[in-house]
């Protein structure tokens, strides 16, 4: 405040120069707090290189190929989860809504003989009236999203229940366009599904447009400030709205590729999901108190998830112990994440 | 230039409710904006028992009184962000009836808000756009909202330099990593950049030193005189301390 300054300014035109040439630390600092998943980037790296050392099978092809098959379906959902972060929100139905929308996919196919794309398409159409509905719940009840969510949890997952009677579908009684998302290629001696590559796809689709279009711009606004963006003439209720419609849409192209994955449209999948997507998100450099870091943070942070679980199984780690380090992981994003939401508050 | 003048008037009495109502020295010249006997009630408390505020051409006008008085309802009233229980609002000698900022917007009134409504972690040129981004032409811009980012950056820089904050190093840097004053400058450089007619700023130096508190007054004159800013067919109007 106090600088002694040798002429005083005139104008504002002093004010806005920054007063002092960043040093090191600053400089990391600064770029954690404009790009918080680099950080969950280098972690990436560096647990890559140190599984390697621990394990020679751990950097081959076929591994690297495994574990990107494994975080697939995680990480679309993580992806519609972290737009409801962005907004501030929370979901905890997702997994509710990608298993109700599987088992619309198969049962309408199996029982009903619709044609694969129409049973698909209904599919995630369901997925996108789910999450409509949470959306609504929020804005229309005014419910805080976690308890929206935490009630829609309860009920689409009573629904998936009540519909299939518990019954598992086989993807072996299923047309074989159900289960595509699974089927493997090859390429540069990497074993991928189909589903990878809709997951890259749907990831450098929602990056493009939360970085370059209007409404991106606005669910960043919304969650950084709903106040400030409402006196600036955003409808928030029309972004949260449009948010949760689209994670719904995203949980039904989820539930695709999890017929893929599994094999199966099960009401009892899915559990883990909600916490497993959470934990992606905040590892990604996701800010729970909203409009901070970037949706591929996402893909990082299941990407991060899948890397620790797979390295500590190689390293002959047992699984109980895989939820330790994990849960760290998410100790140390969190802290970040205080971290640079306190020093951009200090000023 | 020639006449505006540029008095700050203690509005009104206060009531004993605690409200504020306001009137400015009476002119034959026509006033911009004008508010008649407006009433707002929050519950049990009275904010506004019947206020009345009356701005003329090329006026800086301040509205005083203690906190609590009612300052921000009125001006909130007059700007749209809230919705008054009874009175008139006059643009030009014509009622109008506003129901959100946008309404406001529409007649030409930008408002700076007591609470700095910046949004922190968006950059200033973001927040200078906020919700009324530039879009690219064709299809990108009509089917995807593609932003128009090399436009509104130039706009920008434009805008901020002719406000005199042209040392600007970065608009691409978060609010949040300005000062208090830094961020009023971004307010006010809103609620100017787009050609309004009338600006109100609600205790635009409140949070500010004594430094920056002058900065952000000489900003306000600047805006009223300086040819560059105003359109000579909208002249610009800045109310409220
Ligand atoms: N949103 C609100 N809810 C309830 N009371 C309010 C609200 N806003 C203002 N008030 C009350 O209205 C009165 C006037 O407030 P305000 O217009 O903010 O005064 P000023 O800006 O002059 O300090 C105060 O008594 C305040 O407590
Ligand atoms: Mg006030």
């Amino acid at each position: 405040m106090s600088r002694v300054v040798p002429k005083p300014p005139s104008e504002l035109e002093v004010v806005i120069k920054n007063p002092q040439r960043p040093t090191m630390p600053q400089n990391i600092n600064r770029v954690i707090k404009k790009h918080p998943m680099v950080a969950s980037l280098v972690v990436l790296f560096a647990s890559i290189v140190v599984f390697s050392f621990l394990n020679p099978r751990f950097l081959t092809a076929a591994n690297m190929g495994l574990i990107l098959q494994q975080v697939t379906v995680i990480a679309v959902l993580a992806l519609g989860q972290a737009l409801i972060v962005l907004t501030r929100g929370i979901d905890l139905s997702l997994g509710a809504i990608t298993v109700l929308s599987s088992i619309a996919m198969a049962s309408t196919a199996v029982y009903l003989n619709w044609s694969p794309p129409v049973a698909i398409s209904l599919g995630i159409a369901a997925g996108v009236a789910l999450g409509l509905i949470n959306g609504l719940f929020v804005i229309g009840l005014r419910l805080p999203p976690f308890l929206a969510t935490l009630a829609t949890l309860s009920m689409y997952g009573a629904l998936a229940t009540v519909v299939t009677k518990g019954v598992t579908i086989s993807a072996t009684n299923m047309p074989p366009m159900l289960s595509w998302m699974g089927s493997p290629f090859v390429i540069g001696g990497l074993r991928l599904t189909y589903g990878c590559g809709v997951m890259l796809i749907m990831f450098a689709v929602v990056a493009y447009v939360m970085q370059f279009t209007q409404w991106g711009r606005h669910v960043y606004a919304v969650g950084d400030d709903p106040e400030a963006s409402r006196l600036a003439g955003i409808s928030v209720k029309h972004v949260l709205l449009s948010v949760y419609t689209v994670a719904g849409c995203i949980y039904g192209i989820g539930a695709w590729l999890l017929i893929g994955r599994l094999g199966a449209a099960s009401p009892n999948a899915g559990v883990d999901y909600n916490l497993d997507a959470i934990t992606a998100v905040v590892i990604g450099g996701l800010s729970l108190f909203g409009g901070r870091g970037q949706v591929i943070g996402a893909l990082f942070g299941a990407l991060i998830v899948g890397v620790f679980r797979n390295g500590l199984q190689l390293s002959g780690v047992q699984v109980q112990w895989q939820g330790l380090a994990i849960g760290a992981l998410v100790v140390v994003a969190v802290t970040i994440d205080q971290r640079i939401r306190g020093t951009g508050a200090a000023r | 230039m020639s006449n505006p003048s540029n008095n700050v008037l203690p509005l009104g009495r206060l009531s004993a409710k605690g409200a504020i109502s306001g009137k400015s020295v009476s002119s034959s010249s026509p006033f911009i904006l004008e508010a008649r006997n407006v009433v707002k009630r929050y519950g049990s408390v009275t904010a506004l028992a019947g206020a009345d505020l009356e701005l003329r051409h090329g006026e800086i006008l301040g509205v005083i009184g203690d906190n609590g008085a009612g300052k921000s309802s009125l001006i909130r009233a007059v700007s749209g962000a809230l919705v008054p229980d009874s009175g008139e609002i006059f643009i030009d000698g014509a009622p109008v009836k506003f129901h959100n900022p946008m309404n406001a917007r529409q007649y030409g009134i930008e408002t700076v808000y007591q609470n700095l409504a910046v949004a922190p972690g968006l950059s200033i040129v973001e927040n200078l756009f906020l919700a009324r981004e530039r879009r690219l032409k064709g299809i990108r811009g009509a089917l995807l909202r593609t932003l128009d980012r090399t436009a509104m950056n130039s706009f920008a820089k434009e805008k901020m330099q002719a406000l005199g904050i042209s040392t600007l190093q970065d608009i691409h840097q978060p609010v949040e990593t300005l000062s208090g004053g830094q961020r009023q400058a971004v307010a006010v450089a809103r609620a100017i950049a787009f050609g309004s007619r009338i600006v109100i700023l609600d205790e635009p130096t409140a949070a500010l030193g004594v430094r920056e508190s002058r900065q952000v007054l000489d900003l306000i004159k600047k805006i009223r005189d300086d040819r560059n800013l105003s359109n000579p067919d909208q002249p610009r109007y800045a109310a409220c301390l």
